[in-house]
């Protein structure tokens, strides 16, 4: 490369970077560690192997390692949750956030063992939130998702709430959107069918989610304490589904029982007046 | 050109008063309700902030969560309760809360597993037990393939012109063979059943397709003139397609096959069979927008009250745009613009009908409070307008005018909730309409008492 041409490259590549803007620029801490059992470990790219601890912040690129009984749960700063479970490696590749616009992208690469993903203000937006893993790019559109890999690779994409999951593999892509429906993927590749998830399956990794310790709350909380606090929704309301089916009801509007009964009635001689018009009269009849 | 009377003017002045009226309480409630929204939406966001720098405060977590709840970012309070397990893992109570939250997202599978680990909980007291247990039979019910929902309104009206006849009596004009028949308008009361129900069946496939059916019913029996009674039965049956499929989101296309039949002075008036499509799309705002378009054959039953119904034979096309507009936390905002072209075998009979239609419904809590349900009050307000010209004059009324109607409705009503399910209330309807021909002038006032029913 010539010097003139160097000179160039370098000074475009100054502006851009000077013109991309402050918000949208990759976060050093993309979060914090809400919750975290040991042994759990983060190396923070160019760093050595630390012990996580609750409240600790999760920086851009920082390697996330769990063994048997660790657990860790990153509150990204968009809102997003991710739990890593047991026996897993996973990697924060890219995070950019824009608190104003809520927009940006999430990249994160697992290479074993299993986590869980809510959605905050990224995965509202398409293509925002990906999670590459042996077998396939997990994709999260606006929910929550469990995704499990098996130790040859494999793994199987629980789709708890969204619009969708996605998986893409050099074999195909395919995208979920029912509740509570999972897709099995091979180590090769190969996706298989949609299919309701197990309950036993799901409480198996609900399981892996579990508190192994107290997670770093001192003290933690108690049942006790849980018990006697207000419910989340009065009376336990979940009809919300039954409300939204109402909304497809087709009802008899009371104006158009007057529309259908002018129509016929009118047409009736004992109450009807087919054959008079005053106004033909007035005019016409003299 | 035909000419207005003055008193059309007054009464479309008083008609456009009433929109006016209708449509300014809906706009002053939407800045309250935004403002309301707001004002949460920023204690939310701050209260993360919060939690981030201090994640294992558990009151902090709940406030959090249960604003979430508020704000229906369910994702938020799912997040903030599943890291409570993460402090501790026996929390049947945080469970039936998170248990609640997937039912809510009808991720029900996962619901239930969280329900019946709270049930199955050796820390659960008895009434966290039995609040899981009803919980669990709660979202069996949701989760079933078979879903119903319905209303029933059971009531009692008046109606000042029940006949829909015009005020004065109106002389046959001369040369006329057919009968005169004095028209006076005539009050009567009535008892009346609208029903409506639907039926989805889940077909269990990974797109959440359903087969669907909907059922209408309405019947009046008046008290004096059983000329008046009315009957109107409508089914309509097909499956509702999701199309996330093709990347249209909240979106769903249903076809369906569709009967009708009426009876009118207890006897067969028509019947009708046809088919429809509608789109339905809710919108990232939360307004639910259909679009339908309906085609129907009818054939009409010739009787001793009315000798000639067969000639009103023909087919009847409507197209449909409904929008439903939630505001706050427990208003909404309905609109309705529909065209109905009715074919007859004759001109003058054949019509065609515009119609614009709002109605704003807000719930609230009154002077009277009801256990359970939080706004127990509900008012409702709606004005319309239709416009119906006719396609040709009638011969036998007058071979030069066109017949043309425009009527203007609105009304109001307001009900007490007495629990979930059961409404009692009063309305008061107006309908004014005037015509080029003079006797298809009335106006009717409708003062209704009713019981409702939603299951």
């Amino acid at each position: 490369m010539s010097p003139r041409r160097l000179a160039i490259t370098a000074c475009t590549t100054a502006s851009l970077l000077l013109a991309l803007p402050a918000a949208l620029a990759p976060a050093q801490t993309v979060g914090v560690t809400g919750a975290v059992n040991p042994n759990a470990t983060g190396t923070p790219p160019g760093a050595t192997v630390r012990a996580l601890g609750t409240g600790n912040d999760v920086i851009f690129n920082e390697r996330i390692a769990t063994e048997a009984t660790g657990q860790a749960d990153i509150l990204f700063v968009d809102r997003s949750a991710l739990t890593v479970g047991p026996n897993s490696d996973l990697v924060i590749d890219e995070f950019v956030y824009s608190p104003d616009t809520g927009t940006g992208k999430l990249a994160a690469s697992a290479t074993k063992g299993v986590f869980r993903f809510v959605g905050g203000a990224l995965s509202k937006n398409p293509d925002s939130v990906t999670i590459k893993t042996p077998a396939a790019i997990v994709g999260v559109r606006g929910g929550v998702i469990i995704y499990a890999m098996n130790p040859n690779g494999g793994g199987t994409l629980y789709f708890l709430y969204g619009v969708q999951a996605s998986l893409d593999t050099p074999k195909g892509h395919k995208e979920l959107r029912r509740r509570s429906w999972a897709i099995d993927v091979g180590a090769d590749g190969q996706i298989g069918d949609a299919h309701a998830a197990d309950p036993a399956a799901l409480a198996a990794l609900l399981a892996l989610f579990k508190g192994t310790g107290n997670g770093g709350a001192s003290p933690p909380p108690t049942e006790q304490g849980l018990a006697g606090l207000p419910a989340l929704f009065i009376d336990d309301d979940i009809d919300t589904n039954q409300i939204d089916l109402r909304n497809y009801l087709r009802p008899v509007d009371a104006f158009d029982i007057f529309q259908i009964e002018s129509l016929y009635k009118t047409r009736q001689p004992k109450h009807g007046v087919i054959i008079i018009c005053t106004d033909c009269c007035t005019r016409n009849c003299g | 050109m035909q000419r207005r009377e003055p008193q059309f003017r007054r009464r479309r002045r008083l008609a456009t008063l009433g929109v006016s009226l209708a449509l300014s309480l809906a706009a002053a409630s939407l800045p309250a309700a935004a403002d309301d929204t707001d004002s949460k939406r920023a204690e939310f966001l701050s209260l993360y902030q919060q939690v981030l720098k201090n994640p294992t405060n558990v009151e902090l977590t709940l406030h959090y969560a249960r604003l979430g709840a508020d704000l229906g970012d369910y994702e938020a309070s799912v997040s903030a309760l599943e890291r409570l397990l993460m402090y501790n893992p026996n929390l049947p109570t945080a469970e039936i809360e998170l248990g609640l939250l997937y039912a809510r997202l009808k991720s029900y599978a996962m619901a239930r597993v969280y329900l019946e680990q709270a049930a199955a909980a050796p820390n659960a007291s008895p009434e966290v037990r039995a609040r899981a247990q009803d919980a669990l039979t709660k979202v069996d019910r949701l989760n079933s393939p078979h879903q119903f929902a319905g209303q029933v309104e059971l009531g009692v009206q008046y109606q000042s012109d029940a006949n829909q006849a015009p005020g004065a009596a109106v002389p046959a004009p001369p040369g006329f063979t057919l009968p005169s028949i004095p028209l006076r308008k005539q009050s009567d009361g009535d008892v009346f059943l609208n029903a409506a129900g639907i039926y989805r069946y889940d077909l269990g496939d990974a797109e959440s397709d359903t087969l669907e059916a909907t059922g209408t019913l309405y019947e009046s029996v008046f008290f004096h003139d059983s000329h008046l009674n009315l009957g109107i039965a409508e089914l309509t049956l097909g499956p509702r397609l999701t199309l996330d499929r093709i990347g249209i989101e909240h979106a769903t296309l249903r076809p369906y096959l569709m009967g009708t039949y009426v009876t009118l002075s207890n006897t067969s008036l028509l019947a009708g069979g046809g088919g429809g499509i509608e789109l339905a799309k809710t919108f990232q705002w939360g307004t639910l927008a259909r679009i339908f378009y309906e085609h129907e054959e009818r054939g009409y039953f010739n009787s001793s009250f009315d000798p000639l119904a067969s000639q009103l034979n023909g087919s009847v096309d409507v197209a449909r745009l409904t929008a439903s507009q939630p505001i706050g936390e427990a208003s909404t905002l309905d609109l309705l613009l529909r065209y109905v072209r009715q074919n007859t075998r004759f001109n003058f009979d054949t019509n065609s009908q515009y119609r614009i239609q709002a109605s704003y419904t807000v719930r609230y809590a009154g002077l009277l409070s009801v256990p359970g349900v939080p706004r127990p009050w509900e008012t409702v307000l709606e004005v319309g307008h239709d416009w119906t010209p006719y396609d040709a004059a009638n011969p036998a009324i007058n071979p030069n005018v066109k017949r043309s109607d425009r009527s203007w409705f609105f009304g109001g009503s307001e009900f007490l909730h007495v629990n979930k399910w059961l409404a009692a209330g009063i309305g008061v309807e107006r309908q004014i309409t005037s015509s080029n021909i003079g006797n298809f002038s009335f106006n009717n006032t409708t003062a209704t008492l009713s019981v409702k029913a939603s299951f």
